[in-house]
């Protein structure tokens, strides 16, 4: 059976890093290496291409909060890790994971941000495929969405934690502050727990939105 | 510093917290007791807490500084919680 690659994501709390790991495995018939399959041992940067290896890349597309897409320049993921300290050659699994900041994302001369700036909240298309230079053809592309929203996430927590400890005053007085901050974690619970795959749409609502609400506040008298 | 265990059992005690608030708020309606407005409102706010609490231990990492606030202002979370609860449950993360 021919390689199936699989790639799996997280972003960290601070939002300025996605952790992509690769999940394809070397086990299962579809692994790497497995029955004659493409072996990550052969991979090498673009730099490094010769007859016979292979390129691993990773193409990212975001869909912010305003409906933009921006399609990001292919990262070379073997050049990536020897940029960032990891073994190359890769010699195992473990070694396939890798660190994406926003210096990383490139879109012609433009990069997202620097290393320490938060992502751009939205949806993530992450696209890892593996390219080999002997048959000038793609082997495998595998896509998987990931929602990033750590900015959001650190405005809605800002927003709850800084509410007075005064409770019955705070209620009595300023009712509105605390109906705020709750709608805002509503409309943040509802963006985490929709499907990524089939409300697209609706998540990039809910996080316009929510948006709005933590720079304006909601139009809500309470 | 807290240890792992540490945090594993203040995690246990506020989510256990927030039963006895939520069944304490719920009794109170059942008894035809209304628990009122404020309650009901301090009831969804230890809810976020709790959820902030346990998503911000589980990437806690004494090494890095990667988290979605600082230890002084996660502190404020801890704050709210015993606040909300009358508890005094506590970690030193430093």
């Amino acid at each position: 059976m021919a390689l199936g690659l699989s790639l799996s994501a997280t972003q960290s709390n601070d939002a300025t890093y996605l952790t992509v790991t690769d999940a394809t495995g070397e086990t299962a018939a579809t692994g790497w290496g497995v029955g004659g399959n493409e072996d990550y041992t052969d991979i090498v940067s673009v730099a490094l291409s010769a007859p016979g290896q292979y390129l691993l890349y990773l193409t990212v597309t975001v869909t912010d909060k305003d409906g933009t897409e921006t399609s990001y320049d292919a990262i070379d993921l073997y050049a990536l890790a020897e940029t960032d300290g990891t073994t190359v050659p890769f010699a195992a699994t473990t070694d396939l994971t890798w660190t994406i900041d926003a210096s990383d994302l490139v879109s012609g001369t433009t990069a997202m941000g620097t290393s320490s700036d938060k992502l751009t909240d939205g949806i993530y298309k992450l696209s890892y495929s593996l390219y080999s230079i002997s048959g000038a053809a793609t082997v495998d592309t595998y896509d998987v969405y990931h929602l990033v929203d750590g900015d959001s996430t650190i405005d809605v927590y800002d927003a709850l934690r800084e509410l007075s400890q005064q409770y019955d005053n705070e209620i009595n007085d300023e009712s509105r502050t605390i109906m705020e901050a709750l709608l805002k974690y509503t409309y943040l619970l509802s963006i985490q727990k929709a499907d990524i795959d089939s409300e697209q749409s609706r998540i990039i609502n809910m996080l316009w939105t929510l948006d709005k609400i933590n720079s304006d506040s909601s139009k809500y008298s309470w | 510093m807290a240890t792992q265990n540490q945090v594993n059992t203040y995690i246990s005690n506020i989510k256990s917290l927030l039963s006895f608030y939520g069944n304490k708020v719920a009794t109170m309606n059942q008894q035809g007791n209304e628990p009122g407005f404020p309650k009901e409102l301090k009831f969804m706010l230890l809810q976020a807490y709790v959820e902030i609490a346990e998503n911000y231990l589980s990437e806690w990492d004494s090494t890095t500084d990667d988290n979605y606030m600082t230890v002084a202002e996660f502190e404020e979370i801890l704050d709210h919680i015993n606040a909300i609860c009358n508890s005094e449950y506590w970690l030193d993360l430093t």
